[in-house]
């Protein structure tokens, strides 16, 4: 047998079984959308720890990560920092929502936020920004299950065959458990993925460096600008402080705001095990360093990878493993991208339907589920298409989609600690700052970037939102006390 | 200490994570050398502020835990 057949054997059996995992996790789970969306609010601790650990252990992180590391050095550090200031305030956010969800019966972020905030049109913007949000960044990763795939097979499977089956399984296993195989199969992905970054990332510096200092030493000998912060940009110039510092903040306060994490707050089991979580989760971004040691392994390398994001599976290929073992560090590779794709297309299709169709037609509950579940497709081949079509430039669109996701803080901060704002104040404050965000990113798309100091749009559409709110919301007639008492 | 005092510490905690992960705060963490454990000391010590909210974070649920019934 060929090495290529054996590597795809291997990431078969591995595809085989995140698939029995994910159908056979379903069984349990009601037939409700409760139980659809929310998983009937069962969810333990080490699910929970894996589900929200394997939605940031995304193809980004894992294919991203070392490509970053690997062009732009020290730049990739942010990546590390937003994590823990991003993850604390859902603390106590996070236990809030879920007693909110309990109480009124809440499965997404948007009918959190309506429900102090009655309005249609609020419900729809959210949900429409929403899925824009979501679309690149499901693109995102089938392209990197599709790319690992195509370099591994060493062309034989080439990335759109790749990405179908790959996504092929993950729809099923979506269709047919909702949540409940989102939860499980993460559990699983999360497993591997952790015991791969960490072997590969200890073993790369080692076998061809000596150890982690002596390959630092050799950079910093060779390519001292890598290992100084804030690293470089894309094009290989200096990042700028005021881009690195807005993106570490844009990231922490958008990282609980992703509706397919922010909704999972309605599946923990209990309080507690969502504290737990939160508690737990930092440990995630120090799983993240053999992540960039990968990286940073291939900076001396003689040859280069065809673009920075292939250098883990290029990296893997070169280093002389036997077939088995790159097999498997590709699964992982795969894991990362399927364990976030899958989160992102069920929680697309759950806030299309509970957002932006329920607040006008009602349907039963057997309705719903099954018009969630014919969405689940739908958002699956719209990203599917533009997977497979060159030209689209994602990691822009996804660093604004971080600009959209980030405005919806100020609202379900409002919405739970700000007995004073108002409905007015919040709608004007999330038109002004998504405007906001949005003119500053045409400006630079346009080639005349306006953005002052390099800071991120995302942080300017903040600085323009939070007041917009406060001031709307104070020139407003405030809401009864009945009303949002509610939400105390 | 009260699960109030420990909340604040987490508070205060997060901003000075914050000061020291961004400009200006940044550029004092910013050298490359020493190496520690291998790692570029700016690397490290990042990981050191991560570790720190872990045990913070840790002692906040385990304060919270005490005063509940």
């Amino acid at each position: 047998m060929e090495r290529w057949q054996i590597i795809t054997l291997v990431i078969a059996v591995y595809l085989a079984v995140t698939l029995m995992i994910g159908l056979l996790s379903g069984r349990r789970a009601s037939k409700s959308v409760a139980g659809y969306v929310a998983g009937d609010r069962d969810f333990g601790l080490l699910v929970m720890y894996f589900v929200l650990g394997a939605s940031v252990f995304s193809a980004f992180a894992f294919l991203g990560g070392p490509g970053w590391a690997y062009s732009r050095g020290a730049a990739a550090f942010y990546i590390l920092c937003y994590g823990v200031i991003g993850i604390a305030p859902y603390y106590f956010i996070g236990p809030k929502a879920a007693e909110m969800g309990r109480r009124h019966g809440y499965v997404t972020q948007a009918q959190l936020i309506c429900g102090r905030f009655p309005s249609r049109g609020l419900s729809v913007m959210i949900a429409v920004l929403t899925v824009a949000a979501f679309i690149p960044y499901i693109t995102l990763q089938m392209r990197g299950a599709g790319i690992v795939i195509e370099a591994v097979t060493e062309g034989n499977v080439p990335l759109w065959a790749g990405s179908a089956i790959a996504y092929g399984i993950v729809t099923i296993y979506v269709l047919f458990s909702g949540v409940a195989a989102v939860g499980w199969t993460n559990t699983f992905q999360g497993i591997f993925m952790l015991t791969i970054a960490w072997s590969l990332g200890l073993y790369l510096p080692i076998s061809l460096y000596g150890g982690v200092g002596d390959m630092f030493s050799r950079i910093l000998a060779e390519r001292p600008e890598l290992l100084s912060m804030p690293g470089l940009t894309a094009s290989g110039q200096p990042w700028s402080w005021g881009g690195y510092s807005s993106a570490i903040i844009v990231s922490g306060v958008g990282l609980m705001m992703w509706p397919h994490l922010f909704m999972k707050a309605f599946t923990a089991r209990t309080d507690d095990t969502l504290r737990k979580t939160v508690v737990l989760f930092p440990t995630f971004q120090l799983f993240l360093i053999p992540v960039f040691l990968i990286g940073f392994a291939g900076v001396l390398y003689s040859e280069k990878p065809d673009a920075p994001d292939f250098i883990l599976p290029f990296m893997i290929l070169n280093a002389d493993l036997p077939a088995i073992v790159v097999g498997l560090f590709c699964a992982g590779a795969l894991s990362a991208s399927m364990s976030t794709g899958d989160s992102l297309m069920h929680a697309a299709a759950s806030v299309t339907v509970e957002d932006g169709v329920r607040p006008y037609k009602e349907l039963s509950d057997q309705a719903r589920r099954r018009l969630i579940q014919g969405l689940v497709l739908v958002v699956g081949t719209i990203a599917y298409i533009f997977a497979v079509s060159e030209g689209v430039s994602l990691v822009v669109l996804l660093l604004t989609a971080y600009g959209i996701i980030c405005q919806l803080a100020p609202p379900i901060v409002a919405a739970l600690y700000w007995p004073r704002a108002t409905t007015a104040g919040v709608i004007a404050g999330f038109v002004a700052g998504s405007g906001t965000a949005a003119f500053f990113f045409l400006s630079g798309y346009f080639g005349n970037d306006l953005r002052p100091y390099d800071l991120h749009e995302g942080f300017l559409g903040l600085a323009v939102h939070i007041p917009v709110l406060i001031v709307v919301s104070l020139l407003t007639q405030a809401q009864p006390e009945s009303h949002h008492e509610q939400f105390a | 200490m009260s699960v109030k005092a420990v909340r604040w510490c987490v508070a205060v905690y997060m901003l000075i994570f914050l000061a020291l992960t961004t400009w200006p705060g940044v550029t004092l963490i910013n050298r490359i050398e020493p190496f520690v454990l291998g790692l570029p000391l700016n690397l490290f010590l990042i990981a050191v502020l991560i570790l720190g909210g872990l045990a913070l974070l840790t002692a906040l649920f385990l304060s919270e835990k005490r005063e509940r019934p």
